[in-house]
């Protein structure tokens, strides 16, 4: 059978069908939890941005206009609402303490040397690991990245590549 | 794996992979309201499109006979004051569909001692998307709108939604 596109399964979502969206969290888990990975530094932190987000889409399925990729959008929200969770710590003083711990990460199941990229992604500021992210692993053009993260098409491309170098030095010296 | 190349190609190929629990967690986070369709008397989404068209059509057709309705540009319209905060720039213009999108057609006044930029604008009742256009290359979404929306060709459209019932 033909698997349904996203915008297939949004509307089946918002006739009432769960399991429709079940396919739907399946196909983009990975990629959301990355990218709140990628902000957060903290694997609990980001598993909760990422349920947030995809709870938050449930919600808001009726704003989602299926002329555009259901993925951005996703993504989107979830770039919203860890910035969310940061602007909250950051009133209650616990930002740094809590966001700049480099958590262990937990060992992948995949080949070692994944392994060894994942640390050195962890490694990276949040504010170049997300971007990184989003334009290798998502495979996306600066002006997604930008409109997601909500900088500008420039500062996309200068923290890509500055991301870039950074994890080229922490590779090295492993 | 020194090598920056090496290292995008491994990026490419790599995901980092959410809990083995995750989906099983959103999905018992999810609320309960879109369980089922709803059945009723009251229209489900999308199918109360045609009847609403009808009654509006109708509505209009006995304000027109009764001679009580007036054209949209007598009523409705409301100043709107457009501002954006570009201290370096040379020129901002304000594009939408209320004119077309077209350039050179609304210029921002500015910049005053603060860097903002303004333009007041008379719009009818109803929905306006909107950009700013900044030196005649960069595309701004407003910082102050409410609500966004992607128009399709990797630019963020500011929206207005002006009605007069909502703010009788």
């Amino acid at each position: 059978m033909e698997e349904r596109t996203d915008q297939q399964l949004v509307k089946a979502s918002l006739d009432g069908d769960r399991a429709a969206f079940e396919v739907l969290v399946h196909r983009h888990q990975d990629s959301v939890f990355g990218l709140a990975v990628g902000m957060t530094r903290n694997r609990e932190d980001a598993a909760d941005m990422a349920q947030d987000a995809f709870v938050r889409a449930y919600t808001k399925l009726e704003q989602y206009n299926p002329d555009y990729s259901f993925k951005s959008w996703l993504l989107r929200i979830c770039a919203n609402q860890t910035k969310n969770l940061f602007r909250k710590r950051t009133r209650r003083r616990e930002t740094e303490e809590k966001c700049l711990k480099i958590q262990e990460v937990e060992a992948s199941a995949e080949v070692p040397d994944f392994q060894a990229l994942e640390e050195a992604l962890a490694g990276l500021a949040p504010k170049f690991s997300a971007p990184v992210r989003l334009k290798y692993m998502e495979g996306l053009a600066y002006e997604e990245i930008s409109r997601i993260l909500g900088i500008g098409v420039s500062a996309a491309k200068m923290r890509v590549l500055r991301g870039r170098k950074q994890l080229a030095e922490i590779l090295s010296h492993e | 794996m020194n090598s920056e190349d090496k290292i995008l190609e491994m990026l490419e190929k790599h995901r980092t992979s959410a809990p083995n629990d995750f989906a099983d967690g959103v999905m018992d986070a999810l609320p309960n309201f879109r369980k089922a369709k709803r059945r009723g008397w009251w229209p489900a989404k999308g199918q109360w499109i045609a009847p609403a068209l009808v009654g509006a059509a109708a509505s209009l057709l006995i304000l027109f006979l009764s001679g009580r309705f007036q054209p949209s540009e007598v009523q409705g319209h409301v100043g709107f004051h457009f501002e954006l905060h570009a201290p370096g720039a040379d020129t901002v213009e304000l594009l939408g569909t209320f004119n077309n999108w077209k350039m050179g057609d609304i210029v921002l006044n500015g910049p005053d001692a603060s860097g903002h930029w303004t333009a007041s604008v008379e719009l009818p009742e109803g929905r306006h998307e909107y950009i700013f256009l900044v030196d005649g290359k960069r595309w701004v979404a407003d910082p102050n709108g409410t609500t966004h929306r992607p128009d399709g060709f990797g630019r963020v459209n500011s929206v207005i939604n002006y009605y007069e019932d909502d703010n009788a």
